[in-house]
Formats: structure tokens, C-alpha cells, sequence
């Protein structure tokens, strides 16, 4: 398979969260900060790549009959050392996701990526794809906190998870004019489906223009 | 009253769309005029002139929004715009407001209420929800804190009341309670501080009244839910040791009496069937003193309307049967669902928690959990 | 049958690999975890004693459910017991969360409120000195805040929470009867002369025919601030203000105030009443014409009304 077009193909034509709807659950949850945004899409990515391409170094040897289970066990296993490693390292960005963290395990994204590609390719071939879903997942993700951040309590910031130092925060709208409803869950939901129809009115109008 | 339904073909009628929706503009506007006149003798221009100003940004920020939607979807804006009156959601949103809310929460409140509410859902007809109570909505929950200082025109007698756990301790303390708000007559006059148009209960039922003489609207929403919500409240008022002034105290206060003319009767949101809109109007009352009584909400209204238009394609489902032949088995239906209601509701109250103790459990649980 | 065998055995080995690797993670990050739960308050815990060592203590116990977590610490010369609190005060949104701690004798040794929302300049008091609370003794009564009154009761409830932790833990008896929080405590103004002029407030004294043991009786009432409504707000009151009533009972040898009642208060409710309390109206006793009076903080044209009526009372009985 053309490995640039299936890399690409998870941004947005495939994207796994407004295309696919994967993953909503901790989408809608995690999305009222950047930096949790962020920090859960890095999550989902490393825990992708290294579920991806684990799975495809053992398809050969793994029985056909098992495979749901010993997945389950390796992606399961992966997320439990990724929390921890974000409790010991990063309290503030394991107290901001909480419980969304244990939740990889069950993010649809990963056990479709791993059922539907990285049992059947190559290393290098699923370690890209775990990237790319991952970075379109990512990209949704950050898509979604800006918006929901901005609107929601008026001012966008980053700050380094591993010490707390605070990269940059600006206020865009001033206070008293922001509009709380994006902060909670309807805002996430009106975002959400926001989002979701844009992407599908590019998809459909790219459509039409290949027809013509 | 019949259960019957009319017979089809309904598209015939002698009155178009158009008419029923000019006829329910004049009746807004009488509503609102007179709130703009008291207004004005109580309060002083300033405050009269609030209101119009309110009135005309929401009318503006609602015809624009609309505007906006044609030219992006390539659209005749005038042809579309005479068939989505996107004026009517914009009035009544703006008379269930108070007038000391700021012109941006107005604003941004009626450009939600008319594009989630309204247009991505398809337009005029097309809406599950009531545009107005999904502005209302959007307002309670984000904008309770974006009012002008200047124009606080004092508490409202839901507020108060409800402080006090929607229950008096005696007759005589709820007179010195009503008194402050000049009595019942006052609360049916309207001439006390609320939101812009649902005080004054005397002007919103002699609009009703015109609207059902020319059709407009159904008179059995709005007569079986305050006749429901009277039944409910005065079998729970009685329970409490309450007087008979307790039904009325609630049917007269809160809006309820606007919802049930101007929310509760929007031909779009409610059910075709007419024991569907029975069993709707019902509904809405149930939740309106289930929320006024156990939640720690001031009001019921707006929530019982959402709930209930979530409901609706349930109730239609109920009453989906051949028209004619089920008027027995509809009436059953209607029955059952109001003792059933009416049991719930009433049970439910018995059972109220002092909110203040449960708001400290809850918290020091959230606070283990941590 | 050798499939099923072969089928359980690779996933029995995989699961021990990667349970293997989990524990060897785990290893790995546990000590730094725990460091974290105690960061912040160790900080305070080394600012306390730096020579004690501190750990955990089960608070299971607690039936409040105000009691997050227990710390007991230890040094060659002392033991402390340290409770960790979330309390809901006026700001029913944040809870208060603070830190008690308590040495080997009762003695209050540690109150640090780490982080509370309350009203700056009302509840947000209970982090400042003003606050009584260290170096009480755990049998002491903790007095409120005045004008804090919801905040300090609810920070005390946490506290007595810890005291009946301490005392199940340290083995210390607790006098519970005193843990009852106090009743504010009167907060006087500036004092004023009873023989000012007080016309404005309109203040008539009846005698009235009943004797206390040969004094003289008077039914008084008086304008008040809702009646005389000195800021105009006349177009915003809801409440309808009536006149203040006390009975004054009066000394006729002396010409002094043997004690005051209140009939009816007819100002505005939480804040004039704070002048028509028993302590307020026992300041007037034995006072005559000419002494000077007191007048409560926040309530003074209610406190005036009512030494108003004293005025015209001790005048009458001239």
C-alpha cells in the first residue's frame, strides 16, 4: 500500500475522530484545555506506535483464534505503563486527564488499528500508520480545546507538563464576554458536530468536484 | 373535550402559515408593549427603553443570523426568510428575559437559539427543540452573571419562594411574603419585577384567548397544563399544609403561564395527534413542579418544555394508529398517563432532601474520591 | 485438545511477559508516586518540625466525610497527629481545604488553609491570623468570625472532625460538650451619648401600667432605618419596614435602664438585628441620661433607634 497516501489518509479523509467517530468518549471529556488535549493525544500516540508495531513483529506466531485476548493483553499493558508513567512524571497532567487515561485501553482507535492493519503489515508499515492515526487524532483533538478554550473562558495556554512552567498564555477575548457554555459538555457536543459536518461537507464537495 | 382528530385533508385550511404567524406577532407585541408600559411608569425610561432596545438587537441578531445562513447555502433571503419568521423565536426569547441582561448575552443567545435551535436542523418545521427555550437555556447556563448593574430591578417571587423551599410555614407568613409583591392580584396584574414579558398573567391570557378565537393555537396545551399543574400543586399543597393560595401562587408566577400560551403551543414542537398533546401538555406540567419542588432550580418551565419536545416523537409514537378507530384506547392512554404522572410527581416530593445537605455530601464525597 | 492446551499456554506466557513488564514499570515509578502525595504537605510538615518523620494514618473512621486524609508524625521529643479537611463554607462551589494538627498534650499546633474560594475580606478570613485557632487546646471552644459566621462554622465542623479522629487515634479524651461552635460574639462600634438628638427617629415611650418590682415600665417604639431610609431606597424595597418596639424597664430611685426587651423589629433582617440581641441590649444596663452608650458595627441606625428609645424612656422617668 502506498505508505504516504495511508500516513495522510488518517489527517482527514479517515480521520479518526470526526471521520470515523473513534474515541469520542475521551474526545468530548478531554478537550477543555490544550494542555490536556495535547497530553492525551501524545498518550494515544505512543501507546498506537508501540501496540501497533508489537502486534505486527508477533502476527506470525500469535493463533488466530486468540488474537482478540492477546491483544487486549498487550494494549492493556501498554496503558498501564503509560499511566504510570504520567502519574511519577506529570502529576498535574495525570490529575487534568484522571480516569480518560485508563480509557486508552478502550479507545476504539487502537484495537481497530491493530485488528485492521497492524495484524496484517509489515513493522515499519504499522508503525507509520500508528502515527498517522495517531497525529490525525491528535490534530482533532487540539482542533476541538482551541476552539472550546477560546470560546469557553477566553484565553489559550500551554504549559510544560513535566515541570508546571507556563509557555505561553494570552487572554483573546477579555472576561465577562466568554461564553461558558463551550466549557462544559453541551459546548463540547455543539463542537463537536460542528466539526464532524465541516468535515463531511469538504469530503462530499471533494466528492462532486472529482465527479465533474 | 374530543379526543377525536380532524379529519384530512388538514392543508386546506382557511388559514395559512403566514396568517397564524402574523397573528401570533400582534399578540407578542401586545404582551410586550404592556410589560414596555410598566415598565416605564414603574421603573423610568431608561428601563422602558432597555427593553425595546433588547427587543430590537435579539429581532436583528436573530434576521441576520438567518442572513448569513442563505447567502453561505446560496439561498433567496427573502423568500426564506418569510417562511422562517425567525422574528417570533426572537421575541419571545427576549420576553423571557430579564431586563438586566447584558445586549451581548441577548445576542449571542439568540444567534445559538436560531442556528442550533432552528436551522441546522432544517429550518421552519424542521426543529426538535423550541428555539426561544434553547436561548433561554443557553442563557441560564452561561450568562446568569451578565447583567448590567444599573437596571437590577429586584427579586423575583419564583427566587424568593423558592429560597424558601417552595413550602411557607403557615398561611400567615406566606401573606407577609406575597404581601412585599402586593398580593395575589398584583402577581395576576403583573406589576412586579420579573422577566420582560411572563408577569403579568392578565395580559398573557387575554392574548391566549384572542390567539385561540383565531386559531392559532390549540387551546387544550395550555388549558390542561396549568389545569394540571393546579391539580398537582393543590394535592401536594394540601399534603404540606398549605392553603388554597398554592395552586394559584403557582400558576400564576414563573412563566408558566407564558410557556403554556406562547412555548408550549409552537405546532412544531409538540405532537400532531391531539390526545399526544394531551399527554404533552401533562407531561411538561409534571416536570415543571417536580423541578420547582425538588431541584435546586429557581424555575421549571424552561427545562419541563426541553424535556417534553425530547419526548415528542415518543408520544407521536403512542398515538400512531388508525385515527378514527382508537378514541376508546386513546383515552385510556391519556388516563393512565396522568395517574401515573401524577402519582410519580406527588410521591417525589414527599421525598425532598434539604438541598443545602445534600450539596455538602456530595462534595466531601467528590473530595474522598480525589 | 492440543490446540486448546497450546491456545491457553501462549496466552498465559504473553500475559507473564507483560504482567512482568508492568512490574518492572511499576518499580520503576511507585516511590516517586507516593512523594507526590505527600509534596505538598510535607512542605508544611518540614516547616513544622524538619526532625520528624511522617506517614500516612487510616482515617476510615471519620463519619463526617470531612476528613480527606490523616498524617502522624513522629520525633524524639514530640508526636503529632495531622488531618487533612475539605469543608463547604459560603462559597458552596470550592470547598475549604485546610490542615489541623495536633501535638501529644491537645495542644493545636498546625491550622494552614492550603486553598480556599471564600469572599475576599469576609470568609477568606479564615486564612489570616484573625482567626483563633492555633495554640488552642483541643478542649477549647473555637470561636467564629464575626461577619464570617458561615465560613468559620464550617471550617470549626472540619475541625471538630479531627478532634474526634485525635482523640480516637492519640488516645486523648475530648471534652465534646465544648465542641459546639460559639454564638458570634458581639461586635460594638463607636459609643454614643443617650442625651444626643434623635429627633429623626421619632421615638415615644408609653408608661405602661404593669411594675417589675416597683420600676418603672415603658413601651417604646422608634423609626428605624428602613422607615427613616436615609439612602433612598424607597424605589427598590420589597420588604415593608415597620417601627422598632422594645420595653425598657427603668430604675426610678437612680434614673437608670434596669433592662431592655425586644416587642418588634421592623428593620432590615441579618443586619439591624444584629443590634436588638440580649448581649447588645445588656450594655444598657445601668446606664443613665447622661452616660454614653454603645452602638453595634454595621447596624448603627438600628443601634440608634433603639437608644433613641432609651433616651426618651430615661427622660420620661426624670
Amino acid at each position: 500500500m502506498d505508505r504516504w497516501k495511508n500516513f495522510k489518509s488518517g489527517f482527514l479523509d479517515e480521520n479518526p475522530v470526526f471521520g470515523l467517530y473513534l474515541g469520542i468518549c475521551s474526545t468530548l471529556a478531554i478537550t477543555t484545555t490544550l494542555n490536556s488535549a495535547l497530553g492525551m493525544g501524545v498518550s494515544v500516540i505512543a501507546v498506537l506506535i508501540a501496540s501497533n508495531v508489537i502486534i505486527s513483529a508477533l502476527r506470525k506466531i500469535i493463533p488466530d483464534e486468540i488474537r482478540i485476548p492477546v491483544y487486549i493483553v498487550i494494549i492493556a499493558s501498554l496503558v498501564t505503563i503509560v499511566e504510570m508513567l504520567i502519574h511519577a512524571y506529570s502529576p498535574s497532567l495525570y490529575s487534568a486527564l484522571g480516569s480518560f487515561i485508563n480509557l486508552i485501553v478502550v479507545n476504539c482507535i487502537i484495537m481497530g488499528r491493530a485488528e485492521a492493519f497492524a495484524s496484517k503489515n509489515s513493522i515499519i508499515d504499522s508503525a507509520l500508520d500508528g502515527l498517522g492515526m495517531g497525529l490525525g487524532y491528535t490534530l482533532s483533538l487540539v482542533t476541538m480545546s482551541l476552539i472550546r478554550q477560546i470560546i469557553g473562558t477566553g484565553s489559550i495556554g500551554l504549559s510544560n507538563p513535566f515541570t508546571d512552567d507556563v509557555i505561553f498564555n494570552f487572554q483573546i477575548i477579555p472576561t465577562g464576554y466568554e461564553i461558558s457554555l463551550f466549557k462544559g459538555n453541551v459546548g463540547a457536543f455543539l463542537t463537536f458536530a460542528i466539526l464532524a459536518a465541516s468535515l463531511t461537507a469538504y469530503k462530499n464537495s471533494k466528492k462532486e468536484a472529482k465527479k465533474k | 373535550m374530543k379526543l377525536k382528530y380532524k379529519f384530512s385533508p388538514n392543508y386546506h385550511d382557511s388559514i395559512s402559515t403566514k396568517g397564524i404567524m402574523f397573528d401570533l406577532l400582534i399578540g407578542l407585541l401586545v404582551v410586550f408593549a404592556a410589560s414596555d408600559i410598566y415598565y416605564f411608569i414603574a421603573y423610568g425610561s431608561s428601563y422602558g427603553i432597555r427593553a425595546i432596545g433588547l427587543l430590537i438587537s435579539s429581532i436583528l441578531a436573530a434576521v441576520l443570523t438567518e442572513i448569513v445562513w442563505c447567502l453561505v447555502l446560496k439561498k433567496d433571503i427573502k423568500k426564506y426568510l418569510n417562511s422562517s419568521f425567525p422574528w417570533i423565536t426572537a421575541i419571545i426569547l427576549t420576553l423571557t428575559v430579564q431586563v438586566s441582561i447584558s445586549y451581548y448575552a441577548l445576542i449571542v443567545s439568540t444567534i445559538i437559539a436560531i442556528f442550533f435551535g432552528k436551522l441546522v436542523f432544517g429550518g421552519f418545521g424542521q426543529n426538535i427543540f423550541n428555539p426561544a427555550a434553547v436561548g433561554r437555556a443557553v442563557v441560564a447556563s452561561s450568562f446568569t452573571g451578565s447583567v448590567v448593574a444599573d437596571f437590577v430591578s429586584g427579586a423575583t417571587p419564583t427566587s424568593v419562594f423558592a429560597n424558601e423551599g417552595w413550602f411557607a410555614a403557615s398561611n400567615s407568613a406566606f401573606n407577609t411574603f406575597i404581601s412585599k409583591f402586593g398580593g395575589l392580584t398584583n402577581l395576576f396584574l403583573g406589576l412586579y419585577p420579573g422577566a420582560i414579558g411572563e408577569t403579568s398573567v392578565l395580559v398573557i391570557l387575554l392574548v391566549g384567548i384572542f390567539l385561540v378565537y383565531r386559531k392559532v393555537i390549540d387551546y387544550r396545551v395550555p388549558v390542561i397544563y396549568i389545569g394540571t399543574i393546579f391539580i398537582t400543586t393543590l394535592i401536594i399543597g394540601l399534603m404540606n399544609g398549605q392553603g388554597i393560595w398554592y395552586p394559584i401562587f403557582h400558576i400564576f408566577t414563573g412563566g408558566a403561564m407564558f410557556g403554556a400560551i406562547f412555548m408550549l403551543t409552537d405546532p412544531v414542537t409538540n405532537p400532531t395527534a391531539i390526545p399526544g398533546r394531551i399527554v404533552f401538555a401533562m407531561g411538561a406540567a409534571f416536570f415543571t413542579v417536580l423541578i420547582r419542588i425538588n431541584s435546586n432550580l429557581p424555575e421549571g418551565v424552561l427545562y419541563s418544555i426541553l424535556l417534553m419536545n425530547i419526548l415528542t416523537p415518543a408520544i407521536e409514537k403512542m398515538f400512531d394508529s388508525h385515527q378514527v378507530n382508537s378514541e376508546k384506547n386513546n383515552l385510556k392512554k391519556v388516563l393512565i398517563s396522568f395517574v401515573v404522572g401524577l402519582i410519580i410527581v406527588v410521591g417525589m416530593t414527599m421525598f425532598k432532601l434539604n438541598y443545602k445537605e445534600i450539596a455538602i455530601n456530595t462534595s466531601a464525597l467528590f473530595a474522598l474520591v480525589k | 485438545m492440543k490446540k486448546t492446551i497450546y491456545l491457553a499456554v501462549f496466552l498465559g506466557v504473553m500475559s507473564a511477559i507483560f504482567g512482568g513488564a508492568i512490574a518492572f514499570v511499576n518499580d520503576l515509578t511507585a516511590p516517586l508516586i507516593a512523594q507526590q502525595a505527600m509534596a505538598a504537605e510535607s512542605a508544611v510538615f518540614n516547616e513544622l518540625d524538619p526532625e520528624a518523620t511522617f506517614s500516612e494514618l487510616d482515617i476510615s473512621e471519620d463519619q463526617t466525610g470531612l476528613i480527606k486524609k490523616g498524617y502522624y508524625g513522629e520525633s524524639s521529643s514530640n508526636k503529632y497527629w495531622i488531618y487533612s479537611a475539605n469543608v463547604i463554607g459560603f462559597n458552596s462551589g470550592t470547598p475549604i481545604d485546610f490542615l489541623i494538627g495536633f501535638n501529644q498534650d491537645g495542644d493545636i499546633i498546625l491550622y494552614n488553609v492550603i486553598n480556599q474560594q471564600e469572599t475576599d475580606g469576609i470568609g477568606s478570613r479564615v486564612s489570616t491570623d484573625e482567626f483563633e485557632v492555633v495554640n488552642l487546646n483541643v478542649n477549647d471552644a473555637i470561636t467564629p468570625l464575626s461577619g464570617a459566621t458561615v465560613s468559620s462554622n464550617a471550617v470549626i465542623s472540619g475541625i471538630n472532625a479531627a478532634k474526634t479522629l485525635y482523640s480516637n487515634q492519640a488516645g486523648v479524651s475530648v471534652d465534646t460538650t465544648v465542641s459546639e461552635p460559639e454564638k458570634p460574639s458581639l461586635n460594638l462600634g463607636d459609643k454614643v451619648l443617650i442625651n444626643d438628638d434623635y429627633t429623626e427617629f421619632d421615638a415615644i415611650c408609653e408608661e405602661s401600667d404593669s411594675t417589675d418590682e416597683g420600676n418603672l415600665v415603658f413601651k417604646c417604639n422608634a423609626l428605624g432605618y428602613g422607615l427613616i431610609d436615609p439612602d433612598n431606597h424607597s424605589a427598590d424595597m420589597n420588604f415593608e419596614y415597620t417601627k422598632n418596639e422594645i420595653t425598657i424597664v427603668v430604675n426610678p430611685d437612680d434614673k437608670s435602664v434596669v433592662s431592655i426587651t425586644l416587642d418588634n423589629f421592623g428593620d432590615t433582617a441579618n443586619i439591624g438585628d444584629k443590634a436588638t440581641t440580649e448581649e447588645y441590649f445588656e450594655t444598657f444596663s445601668g446606664l443613665i441620661y447622661d452616660d454614653e452608650a454603645d452602638t453595634v458595627t454595621g447596624a448603627s441606625w438600628t443601634s440608634k433607634s433603639i437608644v433613641s428609645m432609651v433616651q426618651a424612656a430615661l427622660a420620661a422617668s426624670e
